[in-house]
């Protein structure tokens, strides 16, 4: 056997790895071989003596942060996940629009505010309608709104005309 | 069964991942940057679903790879300093010659060579790193052995 070929299978015995007995055995025989096992130890041991140390005090903190801290939560300690709360926060503002738009439809029907003296036929729209009369007026084409609230204004009292 | 925490891997591995960075780059500030990233990958490896097979090689593994995203980036943008630099401050803590004989190999020896020494990985667990056969990491680490002992003591 070659001492390179003896060399390796020291190198490899000293890894842990599974080398033929006998042939360990032949290569330790050799003085050039026990040379070589102690140059092997020897380097291994410098670099086991490595005393270079990393500063270990930041990196916890930004994994948390930036790696730990990415799901959704609540206060109640509820962990969901940034699709569903992103959902959730879509459906919350199309919902709230929606109620928006059908209150605002409701405050026409109600009837509030309808004190108008007013004699035109439009005003005169009894409140207890059914808000699809009121529908059907208010979407007749050239037919204005009723008026909820009647401002009169008496010349001579709440105006004067420029002179 | 939970899988490991973070905190877990971290405290296992972050020294030893420093310490083979720190070989591998010559540079104690871009071995922090790069540990750092190291363990955000773990991080988020975790979260899905754990690490790929032994978990110490599988952080290796990353590192190795990050180094590889680092050496791609440093072709496409040269800056002044290029390659290992030993014997900087930051660096040593290891003795002065075999500091410089380590930076005098090539990177592909000094990989295999510094995830055995420094990461106890297997030859096996080094062949799935560095994408070679067990025979080559064998062949690899006797060489840089032989280099390195014939580099330290020429006489012997």
């Amino acid at each position: 056997m070659s001492d390179e070929f003896n060399h390796e299978l020291i190198s490899a015995a000293l890894d842990g790895e599974h080398v033929d007995v006998q042939a360990l055995k032949g290569a330790l025989s050799t003085a050039d071989g026990r040379d070589a096992l102690a140059s092997f130890l020897l380097l291994r041991a410098a670099m086991a003596a490595d005393t270079m140390q990393p500063p270990s005090k930041a990196v916890p903190a930004v994994i948390r942060e930036r790696g730990g801290g990415r799901r959704s939560s609540f206060g109640f300690g509820v962990r969901i996940p940034f699709g569903v709360a992103a959902s959730i926060v879509v459906f919350a503002a199309a919902a709230s629009f929606w109620l928006g738009t059908v209150r605002h439809a409701g405050d026409f029907n109600s009837g509030s505010g309808r004190t108008s003296t007013q004699t035109s036929a439009v005003a005169a729209q009894p409140s207890s309608d059914p808000p699809s009369s009121f529908h059907q007026q208010e979407t007749a084409p050239g037919v204005p709104p009723t008026p909820t609230r009647v401002l009169r204004f008496t010349p001579g009292v709440d105006w004067h005309p420029a002179s | 069964m939970h899988g490991p925490t973070p905190d877990d891997v971290f405290a296992r591995h972050h020294r030893d991942i420093y310490r083979y960075l720190v070989r591998m780059t010559g540079q104690a500030d871009a071995a922090e940057d790069l540990r750092q990233e190291v363990f955000l990958r773990v991080v988020r490896a975790l979260r899905n679903g754990g690490p790929v097979g032994h978990e110490r090689g599988w952080v290796f593994s990353i590192a190795r790879n990050l180094l590889i995203d680092r050496r791609r980036y440093r072709l496409r943008h040269p800056t002044a300093d290029t390659g290992v630099e030993p014997g900087k401050e930051g660096t040593q803590a290891l003795a002065f010659g075999l500091d410089q004989a380590l930076a005098a190999l090539a990177e592909a020896d000094r990989e295999v060579f510094l995830m055995k020494e420094v990461g106890g990985l297997t030859y096996g667990e080094i062949a799935t790193a560095c994408e070679c056969t067990v025979e080559a990491v064998r062949s690899r680490l006797f060489r840089t052995r032989s280099q390195l002992r014939r580099t330290l003591d020429p006489l012997g």
